[in-house]
This record gives structure tokens, C-alpha cells and sequence, in this order.
């Protein structure tokens, strides 16, 4: 199920808006609940992370769309957010509070739809999925979007996640299985990384949340294309 | 007459004949930092053998004694002149060495060939008209393979790196075995004209290949294209900076209208107002990412948006290109637009004339998408797209286009084709500040 808000001052444009919306969610059997709000400051004043992806509009009374986007961006970085706007002057600059994309007017279907479907993907990315570890004093609760990466040493796997390193026993080709899906792959024999993390490039290894991780020869090319489809999808 | 017999005898010795073959490639050589050293270092290789037989056999006919002693092993005689050749010239790598090192033996041994078949067909002659004529034939034929494989050839060492990494121990090999054979024959067998123009023909076979006379044109042929086209696109990109630097002066003058309207009377306001109107229009189709290149090539594009009513978004963070070089922004954006309003301009659905741009970072990573949709049926080729235009070599080369400007700078091609809709992504390692 996808939460939207959809952030705009002229009825009809968010009526246009809605009716894209329920034309997907008809073709495609997804389950969508918009909420509307007609300017910025009511959007933010009460906002409690329950959307998925958001709709604003630029240009608002009381608080424009771009103040608005950078309020939001302060309390939640990471949440989808399309712009839906003629003023491309400002739109363009939408990479400054991580906006996917941005709709132009009249609202088509179709521009629409694209730039729907990336959000889409992109809080698919986003889900919060966890798995539960084996250590030491019981089990743990593992965030995905939390883990950085698995680093293999000799029989022991070593999660590095946000909140610290834990060890536990296992093979990491069983997980390989399971984690290809939620964009993680192994870049080399012994780490299998979250292409969520990576935050550079390097000749030969990869800036994966703090930790510079080696890259295998082999595994090279492949690994980059697969970091460039990851990006291609909304950086976060 | 003494001196003229000394020099067709020179000219006609085999280390002298084997050094003229590897100076052909006079052009493509660079002299060791040294030199008069290295000149003084061939000179030596020349003459010793000369002075060699003058200080030990004063006496003797000179053409009894150098092809006695010093003309039977030719193989000594083939890797002092390498060795010579290494250290006169500079030659980066081994098989740097051996490029131009093996074709100078083969041709050498060509001459040998033609010479010995000479020699049957007039054997009366004397020793010194047989120099002549081997000198003749010298001179004939390095001037034929100078012009069928040596002048034409590609200066720099670039060159010799792209061949095949297995052709130079082929061409080795070949040479090595005609050359065996050659010696083989001549101490066991008699005279036959069909052997030594068979030898000839291995010869001649062995330095096509090496050459790769057939191999490189096609590839020659497609970077030629390429940089036309690059080219072509530096020239547009000059007419479009001049343009929009009109464009700012327009919008400056406007400005001063725009002041001095409130001078007017009503009516000369009216129409004041609607010139400016139609002038401010025009220049809202620019936009501004920080980046001028970038921002040149989307005014460009601006009307092939209006011409084919294309829906066209874009969000480009522009100071993030500046590792770029023009020229290849304007081409790999140029490019990639070009494909994409390719791909939208025969939709019907007008709606569906959707075009995204994106140009994003995140850490040192930039990453450039431009999203479309696409109703063709899309054939792929090596994981690019093959063009389903008429004129394929031409079009084709957008994307290589792409390619090269992506390997220029490190960066990484990802397509995806999904659900009707096109994704091209092309992603670059930004410097480190350090």
C-alpha cells in the first residue's frame, strides 16, 4: 500500500492529480491512499513520516514548495518528493532537496505515470525489511537499509551496519540469495556490500558508509553497472 | 673502379642490406637521446666486418672472405643488428621492438630472394655488376614496400600497442620458420626457381599480415566517423555560445526598456510592453544548471521540444560537470537526447512524448539518466541498442559516441529498457579533493 500527499493550492490541479492516480492504481491493482494539502506550512506543521511519496507543488501562498522541500528535507531526508510546477527555473534545482523529478502543467498521464513509477521503485528501494542474526547474546534485528555491508572472515560473517559491527556464524552465499533483490552484491569474495551505501568510487575499492571496501578485477565492470542502475533510480 | 666495386660490395653485404630495411621506418623511429652515439653505434655495425677483413686478410679478394667468415651465420648476424637497432632507437616496449624489427628481417629477406633468383638468370655477370644489381633490386624493392606498407603507417607508438597481442609472436614464428627453411634449402637442395618464389610469396604474405592491412581500415574508418562527428558538434556548440551570449545581451537591453517605459505615454507603453512580451518568451526557454555547456545544448534542444511536442523535465545539478570538457558534455548530452527524441518523435500518443533528464551526485559519484519512452521494437547489439534508422553506420555511432566519452573519463554505461520506458545511465567517479 502507497501513502501520497499531495501538496497543492489549486483544486484543480489536484484534482487532475487524483485522477491519475486512481487511473493507475485501476490499471495496475495497487493500493494508493492520497491525503491532500492545500499550501505548505499545514503540510508541515503536522508532518509524521506516513507518507511514501510526496507531491508539491512550487507555487503556494504562505510557504513555496521549495521552502517547504527544504523544511521537510531538515526532518526527513529521504522520502520520494516530486515537484509539480511550470516554474522550471526553479525546478531544476530540484537536486538540492533530493526531489526525483518534477510534473509539468497541463498534467499529462503519461508524465505523470513515468515519474510515478520511479517513486514507486524507489520506496521499493526504500522499505524497511530486516533480518534477524545469530550473535553472541541471542538474536538481533538487522535494518537493511541500515546494513553497509557483510565482510566475511574465515568461517564468521561480520555485519557492519549504522549502529556497529556484529559477528555471527554463517555462509555468505546463503545470503547472497536472499539480499540480491534488496540491492545488495558481492563485490568481491569476501564482501557482499548495500549499493544503497555506496558513497564513492575508486580505482580499486568503494567508500561503502565508512569503510573503503576492495573491488575484485573480475567483478569490476559489473559491479559498476549495477551501482549506476541503483543510482539511476533517485539518490538518496 | 677499386671504390666502386667496395661500395656495390657494401651495399650488397647482408648487415648492411638487413640495416637499410630497418631504417625504412625512418619515420616512425625516435634516435636515443645520444645521438651521435647512436649514429656513431650503426656506422660501427656497418664497417666493422669491412675493417675486420682489411686488418686480418689484407690480401684476399674481399668477396672470398665477408661472405665466407661473417656472411655464413646470418643468425649472429640478425641479432647484432637487433641489438644495434634497440640501442640506436627508442622503443618503449619488447613488442614495440619486434613491429618494426621482424618486417626489416623479412624484408631483407625478400631482397635476398629476388637477388639469388637475379643471379640464375644472369649468372655470367661480374662480382661487381651482380652488386649492382643486387643493389638495383635494393632499391626497387624497399621503395615498393615503403609505399604498399610503411608510409601509410600510423605514427606513435599507439599503434604497434593495438595490434592483436598475438601477432607479433605469429609474425615471429613465420619469419623464423621462411628463414630456417631458406637456409635449410640453400645448403641441401639445388637451385630451383619455384622454391625461392615461394619464399617470396611467404614473405610477401607475412607482412600483410603483420601490417594488418585488412584489419585496421574498417576500425580506422569508425574513429575517422567518430571524430567528424565530434568535430561537427564542437562547430555547432561555437555557433550556439555565440547565440546565447546575444541572448544576454538582448535580456540586458530589455532591462532598459523596461526602465524607460515608465517614461511613456499610455499608447507608447501598450506597444512597448507587447515587443518586450515576445522577446521574454523567447528567452524563458533557457535555463540555467551552472553549467554554460549544458545550458547551451538544452536551449538547442529547446526547439526540437516545440517542434515535436515533447514534454521535457530536467534536473541538473550543472557545477557538478565541470570536470568535463566541453566538447564532450555537448556530445554525450547532445547524444543522448538525440536518442531519446528519436525514440519519442514517432509516438503518436502526444502525450506520451516524455523526455527526463537527470544529473545528480551523491558522495563523488555523479550520475547522468536521461528516462524516455519508446514504442519501437528495440534491437540490441552487445547490450546498446541497434538504431532502426536507414543510415545504421552513421546513427549507430551516437551511442559509441557515448561509450567513448564514458571511457574517457572512467565513467559507466547502464540501459534499461523497462516497461516501456528507456533508461540511460551513464555514471563518472568524481576527483577526490584530497
Amino acid at each position: 500500500m502507497i501513502r501520497l500527499a499531495i501538496v497543492e493550492d489549486e483544486d484543480s490541479n489536484a484534482e487532475i492529480l487524483s485522477g491519475h492516480i486512481q487511473r493507475y492504481a485501476a490499471q495496475t491493482g495497487e493500493k494508493i491512499i492520497s491525503t491532500r494539502f492545500s499550501n505548505g506550512v499545514d503540510f508541515i506543521s503536522d508532518y509524521s513520516f506516513s507518507f511514501d511519496i510526496i507531491f508539491m507543488d512550487i507555487k503556494m501562498p504562505y510557504m513555496d514548495g521549495m521552502t517547504a522541500a527544504k523544511k521537510l528535507r531538515e526532518i526527513d531526508p529521504e522520502v520520494a518528493l516530486i515537484f509539480v510546477t511550470n516554474l522550471k527555473q526553479y525546478a531544476i534545482h530540484g537536486y538540492e532537496v533530493n526531489a526525483l523529478d518534477y510534473i509539468v502543467k497541463p498534467l499529462s498521464y503519461y508524465d505523470f505515470e513515468m515519474k510515478f513509477v520511479k517513486a514507486l521503485r524507489y520506496v521499493n528501494e526504500h522499505q524497511s525489511t530486516s533480518t534477524f542474526i545469530d550473535i553472541e547474546d541471542g538474536k538481533k534485528k538487522i535494518l537493511l537499509s541500515k546494513l553497509y555491508y557483510i565482510e566475511v572472515r574465515g568461517r564468521k560473517l561480520y555485519f557492519h551496519t549504522e549502529e556497529g559491527c556484529f559477528e555471527t556464524r554463517g555462509q555468505l552465499s546463503a545470503l547472497e540469495e536472499q539480499l540480491r533483490e534488496k540491492r545488495f552484491i558481492r563485490c568481491d569474495n569476501s564482501y557482499l556490500i548495500n549499493l544503497r551505501h555506496v558513497m564513492e568510487i575508486h580505482k580499486n575499492d568503494l567508500l561503502v558508509g565508512e569503510d573503503l571496501i576492495p573491488v575484485s578485477r573480475r567483478k569490476k565492470a559489473e559491479v559498476m553497472v549495477k551501482i549506476a542502475e541503483y543510482l539511476s533510480g533517485g539518490i538518496s | 673502379m677499386k671504390a666502386l666495386e667496395l661500395i656495390l660490395m657494401f651495399s650488397g653485404s647482408f648487415h648492411v642490406q638487413l640495416a637499410a630495411a630497418g631504417l625504412l621506418f625512418w619515420r616512425h623511429l625516435k634516435l636515443r637521446s645520444g645521438r651521435w652515439a647512436a649514429l656513431g653505434l650503426m656506422g660501427a655495425y656497418c664497417a666493422l666486418p669491412f675493417l675486420f677483413q682489411l686488418l686480418y686478410f689484407p690480401s684476399a679478394q674481399a668477396q672470398d672472405v665477408i661472405p665466407g667468415i661473417w656472411g655464413q651465420s646470418y643468425y649472429l648476424i640478425a641479432v647484432a643488428f637487433g641489438v644495434v637497432y634497440w640501442f640506436c632507437f627508442q622503443f618503449s616496449t619488447l613488442q614495440e621492438f619486434l613491429f618494426y624489427y621482424i618486417p626489416a628481417i623479412i624484408i631483407q629477406h625478400s631482397l635476398y630472394d629476388l637477388s639469388s633468383i637475379a643471379d640464375h638468370v644472369w649468372p655470367a655477370l661480374p662480382g661487381w655488376a651482380a652488386n649492382g644489381l643486387h643493389l638495383l633490386l635494393l632499391l626497387l624493392l624497399y621503395l615498393i614496400v615503403d609505399i604498399l606498407f610503411i608510409w601509410r603507417l600510423p605514427k606513435g607508438s599507439g599503434f604497434s600497442s593495438i595490434q592483436n597481442s598475438y601477432l607479433i609472436p605469429f609474425t615471429f614464428f613465420a619469419a623464423f620458420l621462411v628463414y630456417g627453411l631458406s637456409v635449410w634449402t640453400r645448403a641441401n637442395e639445388t637451385f630451383t626457381y619455384g622454391a625461392y618464389l615461394f619464399d617470396l610469396i611467404c614473405c610477401a604474405l607475412t607482412l600483410v599480415v603483420h601490417f594488418g592491412k585488412f584489419t585496421q581500415s574498417k576500425l580506422e574508418r569508425e574513429k575517422e566517423l567518430i571524430l567528424q562527428i565530434l568535430q561537427g558538434e564542437q562547430e555547432k556548440h561555437q555557433l550556439s555560445t555565440q547565440t546565447i551570449e546575444m541572448i544576454n545581451r538582448k535580456s540586458h537591453d530589455l532591462k532598459y526598456q523596461i526602465a524607460s517605459l515608465k517614461n511613456m505615454s499610455q499608447s507608447e507603453q501598450l506597444s512597448s510592453l507587447s515587443q518586450l512580451e515576445n522577446a521574454v518568451n523567447f528567452y524563458d526557454n533557457t535555463v540555467k544548471t551552472n553549467n554554460e555547456t549544458l545550458d547551451v545544448l538544452l536551449y538547442e534542444r529547446s526547439f526540437a521540444w516545440e517542434k515535436y511536442h515533447i514534454n521535457f523535465t530536467c534536473i541538473a545539478d550543472g557545477s557538478k560537470l565541470n570536470f568535463m570538457m566541453p566538447e564532450d558534455i555537448y556530445s554525450l548530452f547532445g547524444n543522448a537526447l538525440d536518442n531519446a527524441i528519436e525514440s519519442v518523435q514517432t509516438i503518436d500518443d502526444i502525450e506520451k512524448r516524455v523526455v527526463s533528464l537527470s544529473v545528480t551526485a551523491k558522495g563523488n559519484i555523479l550520475v547522468i539518466t536521461v528516462s524516455n519512452y519508446y514504442n519501437q521494437d528495440l534491437r540490441f547489439d552487445g547490450g546498446f541498442p541497434v538504431t532502426t534508422k536507414q543510415d545504421k553506420e552513421y546513427h549507430g555511432f551516437g551511442i559509441k559516441s557515448i561509450q567513448y566519452i564514458a571511457q574517457k573519463y572512467g565513467g559507466t554505461i547502464s540501459i534499461q529498457p523497462q516497461d516501456g520506458i528507456f533508461k540511460l545511465t551513464v555514471m563518472f567517479p568524481l576527483e577526490q579533493e584530497s
